[in-house]
């Protein structure tokens, strides 16, 4: 058995992110507009085909004008020598659909949708610093004998002269300028407390002006307040207002860089389709920047070439992202059941999304799923069409996922008492929680300061400390590093060991990873039980998962022919533990009076393996009964109608059973 | 859909041939500074400006020295400094902090030759032997298309088939095994044609043969297919021209006579003949409009270069025949051109390159123009020596609503993007020669010279103020052969001539000198023999 050391993402975090912009952050506006032309394209070809009839070249000159207008100022020239703090701003058409429902009274409603994105890339590294996506849908009713593609036509003409002003509008506003004010309101020893805190962007290691320039550098920023100490600033008291300035929304973020692997995807869509949406709506909502590896990048890089001062070989030395996301996509199950109407039946879609952000230890640092569900009502076979839905529940889970990430994606602190010993040496006791070696950290004390003229009880940074290797978690030495604060104070007990991290905390250091294949032991299998298991271990993370198989989808990607600078150097440590799910899932006879359920039993097992033996297991089960149908209802209709029920319970037993593993037989 | 999408081999090589995989050049000319101010140097706002100021002093100190390799810091330079400073953009303050009393400054500047060129113009500071020396500048362009080169310009098939009555089907199958055989041989002969027609002079490729009538078309086409695989690169086709036409020109017609003949011994009821001319478009001519080299050469004139068009001065070498690089790097002609640069045209220093325009396909998507691919290179060597001073090679893209817009912008952009880091590298070398001195290798050339002046020639070459690295090479009674690294502001020669003329062994000699670049003679009476000027007058 092997015990594999935590590495976190924490030593990554302080040295290894660039500060993307600084205050003289410019964009760069390109003269295009990007979307997918090639005839495997899953943009509506009216759609493709109203954008030639316009013109490219109208077009591109169109958002060009929007984009340079809305960003006034902040416009700037793109070359060699302002590369590095301006950033390209392009138009992205990545979807446009359209469909026709008839209403049953000779006419239809027309209904296309556009959605198109701006990027924020910064061209040298490759990463797009922020998308902002917008959706347009509209509707016409026409006639059922009318003209559906001139109509469509004009509906997507509406809708991208509408897309080009929105977003021109909403990059003005996430680009332009913010000042931060932080107000000092209390002095420890020689050290100012001010009433800003990294809630409002201040980060430990700023500088901060005040109108008459003095200058003074923040060393810790708690949620709401700050600690700064003086660099030109010997007569500043309470009272005296320093300012941060961030040149956009996303300036001086921690954003690690991140890339999309698809493992798995739904037929009929490619997995560079889905990398992109979801990378889209990632770069929208989560603080990641995002590396984008596809043909449309690839035709994005080439666009700014031509039209920037630069040259070819300025583009192509992309940085090997910090974080991978293995993103799995189920296929969307999708039935049709009966009613209590003859006319009028219920169609079901649900689709399920899950992704972890592994690091290049391999390390899944968390997991999350995304799920979507819509009911349509049928009336005597008119309703909105299979394939059009699918691909709305796709993108609607794709949507939830992303969201989930981002909440996870923040950087969390964690708290841990510290202990001393007459000797002076101090420690800290690990209490359920992993530490790396050399983690790095910084030890606070209690103190009384004034904050909004109220007196508040906070914690004050004193040194950094780091967690010495060692065999007793229960104990694990520090050693203490420089001060942060002047005069310098002892560590002394009661103090805090706080350090920073992404994702959740393992429950133990044991290094497993999921593995196949499921035994099922009933007459019904579960559908994505391997990715619904992985993402329950992932969320409960009972102790250290590695997805090893991402190396692959990694290496296709990364490389330098990709315009990488090399490949990802994986550090995957030797993972000799794996968890197997196994099912049990059995189905009744069905139980009818006006409308049917079926009883189900189902039992879940999280089985720990070392090798061929099993170390330990953990089960849970439960019975339920499935939502009500009607007999008329096929068979094949039923069967998934019995699966998206089975998913939900698998669910909540998977989470109970990962909770509950262990890996050391009792 | 399928995964194939996904990794792209083909997108991705396409990109990467055309992107290149190098490090950026960004930030090259980037210098750092730090300042520091007394703590006590009044209230905040002064301190950090003070400590700023000098910051940006200590970095313009040190972009002159890069520049020049003189030392600017001594006080009477300070207002050049301060001059140079105030040019500055782009400064960047990286750090503020205190150290012991000191405020400290930490600041990155972007500082580009040209500024310093011009704010120490005239000063005492320009000093610099970057003029004194000039460069005959000699640039290739080529406009082509990749569309084109897969696509013959013309292709002229003739055929005629007389066949024979009675017995045609027996034969004709017992011949098309031996004639497709055959015009396997005749076709690879005529894919040789086609590769050195795109590089000849002419531009044109006469293969004929005789072939089975049915297979002529299609060796043609392996002819034709397999030509263009080559024809990727163009210009770098254009070295091996001459060679290759004639091999190919020589294998054509053996295979044409002996096909002929085979054939009509084969089938003696059944005559076939077919005659395929394939015409490729000739890319081994460069445009007439040399738009690069304008941008270029203006460029570099910016950062005060001495620059001759060639345009001018070889029609006085090569009369009214057009002269270019393919022409001149096929044998001869190209150390004739640099001795004519040495002689006729002084310059000591060479400047040639090439720059070739690739049209793209259509019309982009994402912006309806057309764009083409610039892949330009150019180098600078002494046409006395062959040292390389200055090189680079880039490449780039632009678009355009037609070829020639796009490959009028996208020659003026690459000239852009490359000339401030040609001139950072051509000037460089100056500062590098005035800091560490020009090597030379000086020679004493007589019959039967004497130990006393062998030993007397090599003490003055010691003697000479700011001489290191003195090496004797050669010595014996047909004279000595020295090499030595010279740091000085006098013309080289004089300063040995002078020196050795001084010594007591040369009193009462009739000294002669020849300056060549770096290679300097001293003789006695006359140096006639080597003069370079005998050579090559031609007109």
């Amino acid at each position: 058995m092997k015990l594999v050391n935590v590495t976190t993402l924490m030593s990554l975090l302080l040295t290894s992110f660039s500060v993307m912009a600084g205050s003289d952050a410019k964009v760069f506006p390109v003269k295009a507009i990007f979307y997918d032309d090639r005839s495997e394209s899953v943009l509506d070809a009216r759609f493709r085909l109203k954008v030639k009839e316009i013109g490219t070249t109208a077009l591109a000159a169109n958002i060009n004008r929007s984009l340079s207008t809305a960003l006034k100022d902040k416009v700037g020239p793109l070359d060699r020598k302002t590369a590095d703090h301006t950033f390209v701003v392009s138009f992205h058409v990545p979807r446009a659909t359209s469909y026709s429902v008839d209403k049953g009274n000779g006419n239809s409603d027309l209904v296309a949708a556009v959605t198109a994105s701006l990027y924020f890339t910064n061209v040298i590294t490759g990463e797009i610093l922020t998308t902002i996506s917008r959706t347009v849908v509209s509707r016409a009713v026409i006639a059922n004998n009318g003209h559906v593609d001139v109509e469509t036509g004009n509906l997507y003409s509406q809708s991208l002269n509408t897309l080009i002003t929105d977003l021109a509008d909403a990059a003005a506003k996430d680009f332009s300028p913010t000042i931060v004010d932080a107000r000092v309101t209390d002095q420890v020893g020689n050290m100012l407390v001010l009433d800003a805190g990294y809630i409002k962007g201040i980060q430990s290691g700023d500088s901060l002006n005040d109108s008459s320039s003095q200058l003074i550098k923040v060393v810790y920023a708690a949620e709401s307040y700050s600690i700064a100490e003086r660099v030109l600033a010997d007569n500043v008291g309470a009272g005296v207002v320093f300012q941060k300035y961030m040149s956009h929304a996303s300036d001086g973020k921690i954003k690690p860089r991140t890339i999309v692997l698809v493992e798995t995807k739904p037929e009929g869509f490619s997995k560079e389709y889905i990398a992109n949406l979801f990378s889209e709506m990632l770069g929208d909502k989560a603080p990641l920047s995002i590396i984008q590896v596809n043909s449309g990048f690839y035709d994005l890089l080439k666009v700014v070439v031509q039209q920037a001062s630069l040259g070819g070989t300025d583009t192509a030395n992309r940085k090997v992202p910090d974080l991978f996301i293995r993103l799995r996509v189920a296929e969307p199950i999708v039935y049709e059941a009966h009613t209590n109407l003859d006319f009028q039946k219920r169609r079901h879609y649900e689709t399920v999304a899950f992704a972890d952000i592994v690091d290049s230890n391999g390390r899944v640092n968390f997991s999350a799923i995304g799920k979507n569900d819509i009911d349509d009502v049928i009336i005597r076979n008119v309703g909105p069409g299979i394939p059009e839905r699918k691909e709305v529940s796709i993108k609607n889970s794709l949507l939830d996922l992303a969201q989930k990430l981002s909440q996870m994606s923040e950087l969390r602190r964690e708290q841990v008492e510290v202990q001393t010993d007459a000797s002076g040496s101090v420690s800290i006791a690990s209490s359920g929680k992993v530490f790396s070696p050399q983690q790095k950290g910084i030890v606070l004390r209690k103190a009384k300061i004034m904050l909004n003229k109220v007196a508040q009880q906070v914690w004050m940074p004193t040194v950094e400390a780091f967690v010495e290797p060692g065999e007793d978690v229960s104990k694990m030495q520090l050693s203490i590093g420089l001060p942060v604060i002047s005069p310098e104070e002892k560590v002394s007990a009661g103090n805090v060991f706080e350090v920073q991290r992404l994702g959740i905390t393992p429950r133990s250091a044991y290094a497993f990873s999921v593995c196949g294949p499921i035994e099922s032991l009933g007459n019904i299998a579960t559908p994505s039980l391997l990715d619904f298991a992985a993402q329950a271990l992932g969320a409960k993370m009972p102790g250290m998962l590695y997805a090893p198989s991402i190396i692959e989808g990694a290496k296709n990607l990364i490389n330098p022919s990709n315009n990488f600078e090399s490949e990802v150097r994986w550090t995957i440590p030797p993972v000799s533990m794996c968890v197997q799910p196994v099912e049990r899932v059995t189905a009744s006879e069905d139980k009818c009076t006006t409308t049917c359920e079926r009883p189900i039993a189902a039992r879940y097992t999280l089985r720990v393996k070392l090798g061929s033996e099993v170390v330990s297991r953990s089960a849970f089960e439960s019975q339920f009964k499935t939502t009500d149908f009607y007999k008329e209802t096929p068979v094949s209709q039923l069967s998934r109608l019995v699966d998206s029920d089975l998913i939900d319970e698998a669910r909540i037993l998977l989470d109970k059973a990962a909770e509950k593993v262990i890996f050391q037989t009792k | 859909m399928n995964t194939k999408h996904y990794t792209k081999p083909l997108a991705t090589l396409l990109v990467s041939a055309l992107l290149g995989i190098s490090t950026l050049a960004v930030a090259q000319d980037t210098v750092f500074g730090e300042g520091r101010t007394s703590l006590g140097a009044g209230d905040a706002s002064a301190i950090r400006n003070a400590a700023k100021q000098d910051a940006i002093r200590d970095a313009v100190i040190k972009a002159i020295k890069d520049a020049t390799a003189l030392d600017a810091s001594d006080p009477r330079f300070a207002a050049i400094v301060n001059e140079v400073a105030k040019q500055l953009r782009d400064v960047k303050v990286q750090e503020e902090r205190k150290e012991g009393a000191d405020f400290v400054t930490r600041i990155e500047a972007v500082v580009d030759r040209k500024q310093i060129k011009n704010a120490i113009r005239g000063t005492d500071l320009d000093k610099s032997k970057d003029r004194s020396f000039s460069i005959l500048m000699l640039v290739d362009e080529f406009v082509t298309n990749t569309h084109d080169l897969n696509m013959p310009l013309s292709v002229l098939t003739e055929s005629s088939i007389d066949e024979g009555a009675s017995f045609k089907d027996k034969s004709l199958k017992a011949n098309a095994s031996s004639a497709s055989n055959k015009s396997a041989v005749a076709a690879s002969s005529s894919e040789k044609a086609a590769i050195a027609s795109s590089t000849n002079v002419s531009g044109k490729s006469n293969a004929s043969y005789a072939a089975q009538g049915s297979d002529s078309s299609g060796s043609a086409a392996v002819g034709a297919s397999q030509s263009s695989n080559y024809k990727g690169s163009a210009a770098s086709a254009a070295s091996y021209s001459a060679k290759n036409n004639f091999a190919a020109a020589a294998s054509s017609q053996s295979a044409k006579s002996s096909i002929d003949k085979k054939d009509v011994e084969a089938s003696s009821h059944l005559k076939a003949s077919s005659r395929t001319l394939i015409q490729y478009q000739d890319t081994s001519k460069p445009t007439s409009k040399s738009i690069f080299l304008g941008a270029f050469g203006g460029n570099l004139r910016d950062y005060d270069m001495k620059l001759q068009d060639s345009a001018n001065v070889r029609s006085k070498f090569f009369g009214d025949k057009v002269i270019s690089l393919s022409v001149l790097q096929n044998g001869a002609e190209m150390s004739k051109f640099s001795e004519f640069a040495r002689t006729k045209a002084s310059a000591d220093f060479l400047m040639i390159g090439n720059s070739t325009v690739v049209g793209g396909g259509g019309n982009s998507s994402a912006t309806g123009q057309i764009s083409c691919v610039v892949n330009a290179e150019v180098r600078a060597f002494a046409t006395s020596g062959n040292e390389l001073i200055a090189s680079d090679s880039q490449s780039t893209q632009a678009s355009g609503t037609n070829i020639e817009e796009c490959a009028a912008i996208a020659s003026k952009k690459i000239a852009d993007l490359m000339a401030p880091v040609f001139a950072e590298r051509a000037l460089g070398y100056w500062a590098d020669r005035s800091a560490r001195g020009r090597q030379f290798t000086v020679e004493l050339k007589g019959t039967g010279v004497p130990v006393s002046m062998r030993i007397g020639f090599t003490k003055a070459l010691k003697g000479i103020e700011g001489a290191a690295d003195v090496e004797k090479k050669e010595d014996g009674d047909g004279g000595v052969k020295v090499t030595l690294t010279l740091k000085s502001k006098e013309d080289a020669a004089d300063a040995i001539y002078e020196a050795v003329a001084s010594q007591a062994a040369f009193a009462g000699k009739n000294l002669d000198r020849l300056a060549v670049g770096e290679q300097i003679t001293l003789c006695f009476n006359k140096c006639a023999g080597e003069s370079p000027t005998a050579k090559g007058k031609k007109k």
